[in-house]
């Protein structure tokens, strides 16, 4: 029997649902992280005291975290590290930077290099699409030498309102560094672009 | 906090993206603990989640494909839009051999269209493609429906040539 593609197409989709196992897993998936908050005054008081002092003495030292949302930085800190730590296959193997622009036509802006890599000492080994905070990004992997650990340089189209008060290289700002997972993590904005870099001590 | 309805809807989103019940499962598990461990603003938590599942399926399972940016001549296909799909009529059994043949974009622009009611420019804004390639994928997609399925008619031209 015929009938409208529209109807047709909804039934279709109509017969996927969750199991009700599914439905449980995910309900309590979001409990779980809807009762984090209410805690938050009792248990963590400590926590914030003493994020409160750590805040302080930043100002007093004028240091780059009294422009920066910590807990921004820490989640694309946590995010980067996890990424880099997974090494998922590269899907374009290039150390041409031009070639790295063409593979990337998802993206709303050109990958851009950044300035420490114009000193010529990384060499690009390649990339693949990723997101960082639920935005495409191009993931791109560098290395000095072999015996130097691969770093992993993330870049995004920087939203000031997603990603708000990070750094700006052009205005004389450092990076924010983060430590997760055992890794140092820099964060930045230049050339309207916010580079997320796993980064080595000696960088 | 999402509610069933909510929750089989977005599960339907990712099952088309990924045809198949145990990676979508797996798909919406990981988006949705990244939406919720977002420190980002919700103003539209619906939207946002899409996007996650989006950016989530281009990085997991579609590693080599794209989604080129295609011209649309305006002058060619003025009179065209997304609610043209609507004088489609179909035989009941061939929506989902349909669906196997099309591209996954094409198969997310009917989802937006015929699961969410969205127009052809908030189409456009989910999917972060020109209006114009959103139209002209329709178009083309239409068409490839109608050669292959001979079977789809457009109640229009049925009810003109009558």
């Amino acid at each position: 029997m015929k009938r409208p593609f529209k109807h047709g197409i909804q039934d279709h989709f109509y017969q996927f649902e969750l199991n009700h196992k599914q439905q449980k897993q995910l309900q309590q998936l979001q409990r779980e992280f809807d009762e984090k908050p209410a805690k938050t005054p009792i248990f963590f008081l400590p926590g914030i005291f003493a994020l409160m002092l750590v805040v302080s003495i930043s100002v007093f030292f004028n240091t780059s975290l009294i422009s920066t949302s910590p807990s921004l930085t820490q989640y694309i800190a946590q995010e980067a590290a996890s990424n880099h730590l997974k090494q998922k296959p590269l899907e374009i193997k290039t150390s041409d930077i031009s070639e790295i622009r063409n593979y990337f036509t998802e993206l709303d802006f050109l990958p851009a290099t950044p300035d420490f890599l114009t000193s010529g000492q990384q060499q690009l080994l390649g990339g693949r699409y990723c997101s960082i905070q639920g935005v495409t990004a191009a993931q791109l992997r560098l290395q000095a030498d072999n015996q130097h650990p691969i770093q992993t340089l993330y870049e995004v189209e920087y939203d000031p309102v997603a990603f708000p008060n990070l750094p700006r290289l052009e205005a004389n700002q450092s990076p924010v560094i983060e430590y997760a997972k055992g890794i140092k993590v820099k964060i930045w904005v230049e050339k309207d672009i916010l580079f997320v870099l796993t980064a080595q001590d000696d960088l | 906090m999402f509610n069933q309805d909510q929750l089989n809807q977005f599960y339907r989103y990712c099952y088309n993206l990924t045809q198949d019940e145990a990676s979508a499962y797996d798909l919406l598990q990981t988006a949705l603990e990244k939406y919720l461990n977002s420190p980002r603003k919700k103003n539209n938590p619906q939207a946002f989640l899409y996007r996650i599942i989006r950016n989530q399926f281009i990085d997991q399972f579609r590693q080599q494909q794209h989604h080129p940016q295609e011209e649309f001549l305006e002058s060619s296909y003025v009179d065209f839009d997304i609610q043209t799909l609507e004088n489609l009529v179909i035989e009941e059994d061939l929506v989902a051999s349909i669906m196997k043949t099309l591209p996954v974009i094409d198969r997310e622009i009917l989802f937006y269209w015929a699961m969410e009611g969205y127009t052809t420019q908030q189409v456009a804004d989910i999917l972060d493609m020109p209006k114009g390639s959103v139209l002209s994928r329709i178009y083309r997609m239409r068409q490839k429906i109608q050669t292959r399925f001979p079977e789809a008619d457009d109640q229009n031209e049925t009810e003109a040539r009558s």
